[in-house]
C-alpha cells in the first residue's frame, strides 16, 4: 500500500497569454520506507511537484493521496494540521528560526501540537541523540556550524515522526563534507527509523544515496531508476542518465515517453 | 527621460505611497484646521466673547507643537518609505543610472506625492475647518451661524509651511542615497534576532525599573503628607526638587521597564516549561523579547508622549470641571445681590415686567469671632480671628437646599458649622493628637464676644458658601451658622440682607435685561465696604455703602450668573479645543511611528512566518500570535503611560482642590479607544504581510 500516490498531476502556472505547463500528467507511487529522490535540470518541475506533495501548492489536475487522504482537496485549515503531523519539511536555506535555540527549533512541531512537557523531552532527547547535536540544544542557530545546522532542521523535520520526510536541496548550501554527513544520517533515519524520505536534487552525489530516482524532464516523468548495486554503480548510473536528459548520452539511451 | 521616469515611479508606487499620503494629508487637515480658526471671521466672534485671554498667543504656541510633531512625524514616515525601496536603489544602480540622478529622481518624486498631499489635505482641510469651527463654537457655548468660507489665509500659510517641509524631506532623501552602499542595497537586510540571555547588568536594571516606577508612585500619591513634612526641614524650594523628582523616577523607570524589566519577565517564562512549550507562547515569548529590545527607546518615547498627551487632555477636562465647580460655587444663583443694591435691582427689574421663578432673602449679623482650624503645615494650626459673618441655621438650610441641593443640617445646643475658604489641602489632613484641634465630636471651641453665648463649639467645617463666597467681602470672612435660637442672643450693630433670584430661562434670553444686571453688577453705583471701629475692648463692625472708593475690604454686592457662566465656557471650551486639537497630532505621530515600525518589521518576518506554516502552523494561529504580539506591543506603552497620566492628574488635581475626574477619565478613555483602532490596523496590515497564501508569489 502506498504511502503517496501521484495521480495524473498537472499544473499550469501564469496568465492566459503566457501559460506555463509546469507539471504535465505525472503519476507515480511511494512505498512506506522508501528512500526516493526526484532529479531534473532546472526548470523541469521538481519543487513544483515537491510543492504539490507537501500541500503547499494545489495541482490544476489530477490528485496526490498520502495516507488515503486527497490532501490535494483539503481544507487549509486541516492542511495546517497534517503538514505539522504527517509531513516534515527541509529546506534548502535551513529556515530555523534565529530567535530560538536549537532545542526550541526542534520542539516547536510538538509545542504546537500542545504534547505534554516529559513527551516534548523525550522525543527531544531521542532525535537530538540520533542526530548527534544533543550537546548544542542550548545554543542559537547561529552558533553553530553550517552542517549542523541542517541537522538541527531534520530534528525538527523527525521529531514528529513524520509519515513522510521532505527534502529540497538539502545539501544545496553545504560544503561536501557536511552534506556527505548529512545524507548518512538521513540514510541511517530511513533504515532505523523506518521514515519514507522524499528527496529533491539536481546533485548526483546526493541523489546517489537514495534507492529510487525519479527524473523529470519538461514536466514529465522521463525515466525511474533503481538502485540495485553498490552507491558507486548507482552514481554512475545516475550521470549517464543526466547526460540523456541534457541530450544525448554515453549509451544514447531511448527514454520511454517517446 | 528622468521626468518621464519620475511621473512612472509615482504611478507605479501608488499603493506604497497610499499609506504616506494619507499621513501627509492627515497631518496637513490637522493643521490646516488649527490655521483656519486663527484667520477666519469667526475668530472676532471669539475676541468679543472673551474678554481677556490670551488667544493669539496660545494659538501661536499651540499651532508651532502641532508642526513641530507634524514635521516630526512626517520625517519618520518618509524615512520608513525610503528605507522600503533600498532594493529599487539597487537595482536602478546596476543598470547603470548615477547616484545625483537617483537623487534627483527621489527629490522630484517627493515633490510630485507632496502637492498630491497638498492638494488632497488642502480640499478635506476646507471641508473639515467648517466642522471644527463649529465644534469649537459649540464647545464655547456659542451659537452663532457660520457661513461657509475659505479662508485663503490658512490655505497660503499652510501651503507655505508643508511646501517647505515637502522641499527639505525632498532634499534629505536625495542626500540619503549618496550615503547607500550598493551591496547593502541589494541584499535584504539580515538581523539577527537572537536574544542574549540577559547580563547582571539587566537584572539590576530590571528589578530597579519596577521599584522606581512604584515609588514615583507613590510619592505622587502621598504628596500631601510628605511635602509639608519636607518643607519643614528644607523650605519651599524642595516642591520643586520633589516634582521633579517624581518625573525622573517614572522616565528612568520606564526606560529601564521596557530596557530590561521585560526581558528579565520573559527570560523568566522560558523556564517555566509547562506553559513555555505551548502551543504559540513559546513563538510569543521569544519574538516579543526580540522585539521589546529592538524597539525598547521607541515603546519608552511612546509611553512618555501617550502619558504627556493623556494627562493634557485629562488636565484639560479637569480644569474644565474645576471652572464649572468654581462658578457654581461662587454664584449659585441666577442673581444674588444685597440689600444696598435692592433698590436699583427692583428698578430694573421693574422696567423689564420680570417676575423672579423664586427669591429666598437671608440675613446675616457681623461679629467678632476667635477658633483654631487644624493644619498639616504647622504644628499650632491657623489662627482665625477677627470678623465673621453669622446667620440662623434655618435660612441656611433653605439656601442650601436651593442653591446646592443640599439636605438640611441639624445643629444641637451650643454647636454651629462654620464655613472657611482655605484649600482643602491646607486643613484636610488631621495630624496626631495634641497639636491643634480637629473638628471631632467635642468639637473646636468657638470665642465669640457676645454675652451669653460662651461655650459655643465648631462641629462642621465646610468650605460652600450659601449665597458665594463673594458676597462675604472678598470670600475672606468667616461664617459661622447658629441655631435660630442662639442666632436671635447675638448682639450686633450691623445686620445685613441677600437676596437671591432665580429668573426663567426666557427671562435669562432677554438680552436687554441681562445687559442692564451686567453693567449693574460691573459697576455699582454703590460699593459695600467693611468698616472696623476699635474701640476699647470690643471691636465694632459696620458695613457702609457709598459711591466713593474706600480703603477697606469690599464685596462684590451683585452677582449675575449667565454672562460669567458665558464667558467662562468661551474660555475653558477654548482650552479644551487647543488641547484636543494636540492631543490629536500627538496621537496621530505616535500611533503611526508604532505602526510604520511593525509593519518595516514584518518585512523582515515575512520568511520566518512562511517557515512556520510549511512546518503546519495553521492561518488562524499564526493570526493569533500576530494579534497577540502587536497587542503587547500596543498594550504596554499605553497602559504605562495611561498609569503615569493617572498619578499626574491626581497631583494636578491636589492643587485644584480635587475637582471631579469624571469628564477627564472619559477623555482619556476615548483616547485609549483610538489607539486601540491603531492597534486593529497595524495588526491586520501586519497580518496581511506576513499571513499570505503559501502558494501566492507576492513579492513586498
Amino acid at each position: 500500500m502506498a504511502v503517496v500516490s501521484v495521480q495524473q498531476v498537472s499544473k499550469v502556472y501564469g496568465h492566459r497569454f503566457s501559460l506555463v505547463n509546469a507539471l504535465n500528467n505525472i503519476s507515480f507511487d511511494i512505498e512506506p520506507g522508501e528512500f526516493v529522490g526526484i532529479m531534473g535540470p532546472s526548470g523541469a518541475g521538481k519543487t513544483t511537484l515537491l510543492n504539490m506533495i507537501a500541500t503547499i501548492d494545489r495541482p490544476t489536475h489530477g490528485q496526490v493521496i498520502i495516507k488515503d487522504q486527497v490532501v490535494s482537496r483539503m481544507r487549509e485549515a486541516k492542511l495546517a494540521n497534517f503538514r505539522r503531523q504527517d509531513l516534515g519539511f527541509i529546506f534548502q536555506d535551513f529556515n530555523l528560526l534565529d530567535s530560538l535555540t536549537v532545542r526550541e527549533n526542534m520542539l516547536l512541531p510538538l509545542a504546537l501540537d500542545k504534547l505534554s512537557v516529559p513527551v516534548i523531552e523525550k522525543r527531544l532527547d531521542k532525535v537530538s541523540r540520533v542526530l548527534g547535536i544533543s550537546s548544542l540544544l542550548d545554543r542559537y542557530p547561529d552558533e553553530v556550524s553550517i552542517g549542523q545546522r541542517q541537522r538541527v532542521a531534520c530534528g525538527r523535520a523527525m521529531i514528529t515522526n513524520p509519515t513522510l520526510l521532505l527534502a529540497d536541496e538539502p545539501t544545496g548550501s553545504l560544503d561536501s563534507k557536511s552534506a556527505t554527513e548529512l545524507l548518512q544520517y538521513l540514510t541511517v533515519i530511513n533504515r532505523q527509523e523506518k521514515t519514507t524520505i522524499l528527496l529533491v536534487t539536481h546533485d548526483a552525489f546526493t541523489a546517489s544515496y537514495c534507492r529510487r530516482i525519479l527524473f523529470i524532464k519538461d514536466g514529465q516523468l522521463f525515466s525511474e531508476i533503481v538502485r540495485n548495486g553498490d552507491r558507486q554503480q548507482f552514481f554512475n548510473q545516475i550521470i549517464d542518465m543526466q547526460a540523456t536528459i541534457g541530450g544525448g548520452g554515453r549509451f544514447n539511451a531511448v527514454t520511454p515517453n517517446r | 527621460m528622468l521626468l518621464h521616469l519620475t511621473v512612472r515611479n509615482a504611478i507605479n508606487h501608488a499603493r506604497d505611497y497610499a499609506a504616506y499620503v494619507i499621513a501627509c494629508v492627515a497631518a496637513i487637515v490637522v493643521y490646516f484646521c488649527f490655521t483656519s480658526i486663527q484667520t477666519a471671521p469667526i475668530f472676532k466672534h471669539l475676541k468679543m466673547v472673551g474678554e481677556s485671554f490670551a488667544f493669539d498667543r496660545m494659538i501661536q504656541v499651540a499651532g508651532l507643537i502641532i508642526l513641530l510633531f507634524a514635521a516630526f512625524f512626517l520625517a519618520y514616515a518618509n524615512l520608513f518609505f525610503i528605507k522600503k525601496r533600498r532594493r529599487e536603489i539597487g537595482v536602478l544602480s546596476v543598470i547603470g543610472v548615477t547616484k545625483f540622478q537617483i537623487s534627483l529622481l527621489f527629490f522630484f518624486e517627493s515633490l510630485i506625492i507632496g502637492v498630491i498631499a497638498l492638494i488632497i489635505g488642502l480640499l478635506f482641510g476646507i471641508l473639515f475647518s467648517k466642522l471644527f469651527a463649529m465644534l469649537l463654537l459649540r464647545m464655547m457655548g456659542i451659537a452663532v451661524a457660520m457661513p461657509f468660507l475659505i479662508s485663503w489665509r490658512a490655505i497660503e500659510q499652510t501651503t507655505v509651511t508643508f511646501g517647505s517641509l515637502f522641499l527639505l524631506t525632498g532634499f534629505l532623501n536625495s542626500t540619503l542615497i549618496y550615503r547607500y552602499q550598493l551591496v547593502t542595497l541589494l541584499q535584504p537586510s539580515a538581523v539577527s534576532r537572537k536574544v542574549r540571555r540577559p547580563n547582571w547588568l539587566t537584572y539590576l536594571w530590571g528589578i530597579i525599573a519596577p521599584a522606581l516606577i512604584v515609588s514615583g508612585y507613590y510619592l505622587a500619591d502621598q504628596t500631601l503628607v510628605l511635602m509639608p513634612n519636607l518643607e519643614r526641614h528644607y523650605g519651599f524650594g524642595i516642591d520643586l526638587v520633589y516634582l521633579l523628582a517624581i518625573l525622573l523616577f517614572e522616565i528612568i523607570g520606564t526606560l529601564a521597564f521596557f530596557q530590561a524589566y521585560t526581558q528579565i519577565w520573559l527570560q523568566l517564562e522560558r523556564h517555566w516549561k509547562r506553559l513555555y512549550y505551548r502551543g504559540t507562547h513559546l513563538l510569543n515569548v521569544t519574538n516579543l523579547s526580540f522585539r521589546f529590545k529592538k524597539n525598547a527607546k521607541m515603546l519608552w518615547m511612546i509611553t512618555i508622549l501617550s502619558a504627556v498627551t493623556i494627562t493634557a487632555l485629562g488636565s484639560a477636562a479637569m480644569i474644565y470641571t474645576y471652572g464649572q465647580d468654581t462658578l457654581r460655587q461662587n454664584i449659585p444663583a441666577d442673581l444674588i445681590y444685597t440689600q444696598s443694591q435692592k433698590a436699583a435691582v427692583d428698578k430694573i427689574l421693574t422696567q423689564y415686567h420680570v417676575r423672579p421663578v423664586s427669591q429666598t432673602v437671608s440675613s446675616f449679623k457681623l461679629v467678632d469671632a476667635r477658633f483654631k482650624v487644624n493644619t498639616p503645615l504647622t504644628r499650632e494650626g491657623i489662627k482665625m480671628d477677627g470678623a465673621a459673618v453669622i446667620m440662623p441655621l434655618s435660612q441656611y438650610n433653605q439656601v442650601m437646599a436651593q442653591q446646592f441641593n443640599l439636605p438640611a443640617t441639624k445643629l444641637a445646643k451650643n454647636t454651629v458649622v462654620t464655613i472657611i475658604n482655605l484649600p482643602l489641602t491646607m486643613m484636610k489632613m488631621p495630624r496626631k493628637a495634641g497639636a491643634g484641634m480637629s473638628p471631632d465630636k467635642a468639637g473646636i471651641p468657638l470665642q465669640l464676644d457676645q454675652s451669653g453665648l460662651a461655650g459655643l463649639r465648631i462641629v462642621h467645617i465646610r468650605k460652600l458658601f450659601p449665597n458665594g463666597a463673594d458676597m462675604f467681602f472678598e470670600g475672606g470672612l468667616n461664617v459661622i451658622v447658629a441655631n435660630d435660637a442662639e442666632y436671635q442672643q447675638v448682639q450686633a450693630t450691623s445686620v445685613d440682607q441677600i437676596y437671591a433670584v432665580q429668573f426663567s430661562a426666557a427671562q435669562q434670553k432677554q438680552k436687554q435685561l441681562m445687559r442692564d444686571l451686567f453693567r449693574l453688577s460691573k459697576k455699582p453705583k454703590q460699593q459695600d465696604y467693611l468698616i472696623m471701629h476699635k474701640k476699647a475692648g470690643q471691636p465694632h463692625y459696620e458695613i457702609k455703602t457709598t459711591s466713593q472708593r474706600l480703603e477697606a475690604l469690599s464685596r462684590q454686592s451683585v452677582l449675575l450668573k449667565k454672562p460669567n457662566r458665558d464667558i467662562a465656557n468661551a474660555n475653558f471650551g477654548f482650552y479644551m479645543y487647543v488641547a484636543i486639537f494636540i492631543a490629536l497630532i500627538f496621537m496621530l505621530a505616535t500611533g503611526s511611528i508604532i505602526m510604520l515600525k511593525q509593519l518595516s518589521e514584518a518585512q523582515e518576518e515575512i520568511l520566518q512566518y512562511k517557515t512556520l506554516k510549511k512546518i503546519g502552523m495553521s492561518d488562524s494561529e499564526i493570526k493569533r500570535t500576530i494579534y497577540f504580539q502587536i497587542l503587547m506591543l500596543f498594550l504596554l506603552p499605553i497602559i504605562l503611560g495611561s498609569m503615569h497620566a493617572f498619578f499626574a492628574i491626581r497631583l494636578l488635581g491636589l492643587f485644584l482642590d480635587n475637582p471631579g475626574l469624571q469628564l477627564a477619565y472619559i477623555v482619556c478613555g476615548l483616547f485609549i479607544i483610538i489607539y486601540f483602532v491603531f492597534y486593529l490596523i497595524t495588526a491586520n496590515i501586519y497580518n496581511r504581510i506576513v499571513n499570505a497564501p503559501l502558494n501566492s508569489e507576492v513579492f513586498y
